[in-house]
C-alpha cells in the first residue's frame, strides 16, 4: 500500500463529523502535505447530535455546535470549500468535480458525505420539517416562534429522532403528539420485546404517542395543517415535523464505478480503492466483531469518530487497529438516556440482567447463537461501560451471567 | 496544562475513560472524572485530545 508523504493531496468530501474528525486526526498522525475539506452546507463543520437534544430545548445556542473553529481550522491548515457540493468523482484520477464547475485534483479521497433525513411524498412535504442541518432547526425555530403556547406539532415518525424533537418541544410548553406507523417505536431496531419496556416513557414526560397510524396526506392551510389518517381521521397541528430515518448520499457516485449498495462498499480497512476511501455514516464497511464478520452501515456518531482515526492511521502507517469496534449509541428521549453496545439485531434473543420498567432503568444482553451481541441500558450509563468487555472478546451468553459485568 | 471535565455537561457516555483510562475515571453513576489533579504531560495531552474529541457532549476542555 501507498503511505501518505508530503507531497500528496487528500481531498475530503463531506464536511461533517467524519470528515473533520479525519481532518484532525490525519494532522494529529503527522501528515503535512496538501489537505481539502469540500462540503454542501456553507457552514464550518459542526456536531450534529445536540441539534434535536439541546440545541431545540433552547439549552444551547446553533454556535455551541460548531467542530472547527477559527483557531482549530487554523491549525488544520485545511483548505475549504463549503456551500460546494461534490457531483463526481473521477477514481483513476483521484479528481472530485464540484457543482460549481471546478475540479478538485488530489492523491486521496476520502467520502464522507454520511446521509440526509429522509422526506415524505405528502402535499404539504416542502413545509414538512426535519431536523438534521444547522439550517434545519433555524427554519424550525423560524416556525415555532410564531406559535402561541401549547401549540400541538405533529412528529410522524416515533424512532429516536423524533422521540428527542418530542421532549424537546414538550419543555418548550408546546403539544407535541407523535405519530408512529409500527405498534410501537423501536420496535424493528431494538425488537419488540425491549421496545415494549420504553412504552410508558412518553406518557411519563407528558407527551402523548399514538401507535399504528397511518397517514393517507398532510396539507397546508391558513393556520397550519391537516394530517389526515387511513381511518378518516384528521389531526390539525401548526407544524409538522417528520422523523422517518436517512438516505445516504452517494448519488454523485452514481457514475464513479465504485460499488454503491445501501452506501460506499469498503473493505475492512474503509478502503474501496488503494487511494479513495469511505467513512462514518455513508460506508458499508465490513465490520469484524464478537459474531464473525458482516457488511454494515452503521450512523451512529461514534462510528464516524472512530473510522476517521482508523482511515487516518492507516493511511500514514499500514496498520489497522487490532481491537474489535465496539459501535456505541445513545439517545436522551423522554427525560431518559438509552445507550447501547454493539450492533444487535431486532431478532436477536434479549436477557433482562437488571432493573424493571416501573423504575425505569434496566440493562439488557441481546445475543445470537448463545453469543452476546449487545447491551442496550436504559439510565444506567455506569452498567452499560462495565460491560464492554462483553462485545470485545466472544463472550457466551452463560459466562456473562455469570460473570455479570455490570454490576461489578 | 490540565484537563478537566464540565460536570454539568457530562452525561455518562464513558468514552474519555475508554479512550484514556490513565486519566479519567467515573463515579457511581457513571459520569467522567479525572483521576488525580488532571496536570498533563506531552504524552498524555495526546491521549487527553482523543478523549476530547471522543466526547459527545463537549464536556472536556484543555486549559492551556
Amino acid at each position: 500500500m501507498s503511505r501518505l508523504h508530503a507531497s500528496d493531496h487528500v481531498i475530503v468530501v463531506g464536511a461533517g463529523l467524519a470528515g473533520w474528525r479525519f481532518v484532525e486526526a490525519l494532522r494529529r498522525e503527522g501528515y503535512d502535505g496538501a489537505l481539502t475539506l469540500i462540503g454542501d452546507e456553507a457552514h464550518a463543520p459542526y456536531d450534529r447530535p445536540p441539534l434535536s437534544k439541546q440545541v431545540l430545548a433552547g439549552k444551547w445556542s446553533v454556535d455551541q455546535t460548531t467542530l472547527a473553529t477559527d483557531e482549530r481550522l487554523a491549525k488544520a491548515q485545511v483548505t475549504l470549500r463549503l456551500g460546494t457540493p461534490a457531483i463526481n468523482l473521477d477514481v483513476a484520477t483521484t479528481t472530485v468535480h464540484l457543482a460549481d464547475g471546478t475540479l478538485v485534483a488530489g492523491t486521496h479521497v476520502v467520502i464522507a458525505t454520511g446521509t440526509r433525513a429522509r422526506r415524505l411524498p405528502f402535499r404539504a412535504s416542502d413545509r414538512i420539517h426535519t431536523v438534521r442541518s444547522r439550517d434545519d432547526v433555524a427554519f424550525l425555530n423560524h416556525d415555532l416562534a410564531v406559535l402561541e403556547p401549547k401549540s400541538v406539532v405533529a412528529v410522524i415518525g416515533g424512532g429516536f429522532i423524533g422521540a428527542e424533537v418530542a421532549t424537546a418541544l414538550r419543555t418548550r410548553g408546546f403539544t407535541p403528539i407523535v405519530l408512529e406507523a409500527a405498534e410501537r417505536p423501536l420496535v424493528n431496531v431494538l425488537g419488540p420485546e425491549v421496545s415494549s419496556w420504553l412504552a410508558n416513557l412518553p406518557a411519563t414526560a407528558d407527551v402523548e404517542l399514538r401507535n399504528g397510524q397511518r397517514i393517507l396526506d398532510v396539507v397546508e392551510t391558513d393556520d397550519g395543517f391537516i394530517v389526515s389518517f387511513a381511518d378518516g381521521g384528521e389531526l390539525a397541528p401548526r407544524v409538522v415535523i417528520v422523523g422517518a430515518g436517512a438516505l445516504t448520499n452517494d448519488e454523485w457516485l452514481a457514475t464513479s464505478g465504485l460499488t454503491i449498495d445501501n452506501g460506499v462498499v469498503v473493505n475492512e480497512h474503509l478502503l474501496a480503492t488503494e487511494n479513495v476511501g469511505a467513512i462514518g455514516d455513508v460506508a458499508r464497511f465490513e465490520w469484524a466483531n464478537v459474531a464473525g464478520t458482516e457488511l454494515v452501515r452503521i450512523e451512529h456518531w461514534q462510528i464516524a469518530n472512530d473510522h476517521a482515526g482508523s482511515l487516518a492511521h492507516y493511511w500514514m502507517t499500514g496498520q489497522s487497529p487490532t481491537a474489535l469496534l465496539v459501535p456505541y449509541f445513545w439517545s436522551d428521549q423522554y427525560g431518559k438516556k438509552i445507550q447501547m453496545l454493539g450492533h444487535p439485531r431486532a431478532t436477536d434473543d434479549v436477557t433482562r440482567v437488571s432493573g424493571g420498567d416501573e423504575e425505569a432503568k434496566w440493562v439488557a444482553l441481546y445475543s445470537r447463537d448463545g453469543i452476546v451481541t449487545g447491551v442496550v441500558t436504559l439510565g444506567q450509563p455506569r452498567a452499560l461501560m462495565l460491560s464492554k468487555v462483553l462485545l470485545e472478546t466472544p463472550t457466551s451468553l452463560d459466562r456473562a451471567l455469570a460473570n455479570a459485568p455490570w454490576s461489578s | 496544562m490540565k484537563v478537566v471535565i464540565d460536570a454539568e455537561r457530562c452525561q455518562g457516555h464513558g468514552r474519555c475513560f475508554l479512550a484514556a483510562p490513565g486519566i479519567f475515571g467515573f463515579d457511581d453513576l457513571g459520569n467522567g472524572v479525572v483521576l488525580g489533579d488532571g496536570t498533563l504531560n506531552d504524552e498524555t495531552l495526546e491521549l487527553a485530545r482523543l478523549a476530547q474529541s471522543n466526547c459527545p457532549e463537549h464536556a472536556i476542555s484543555i486549559e492551556e
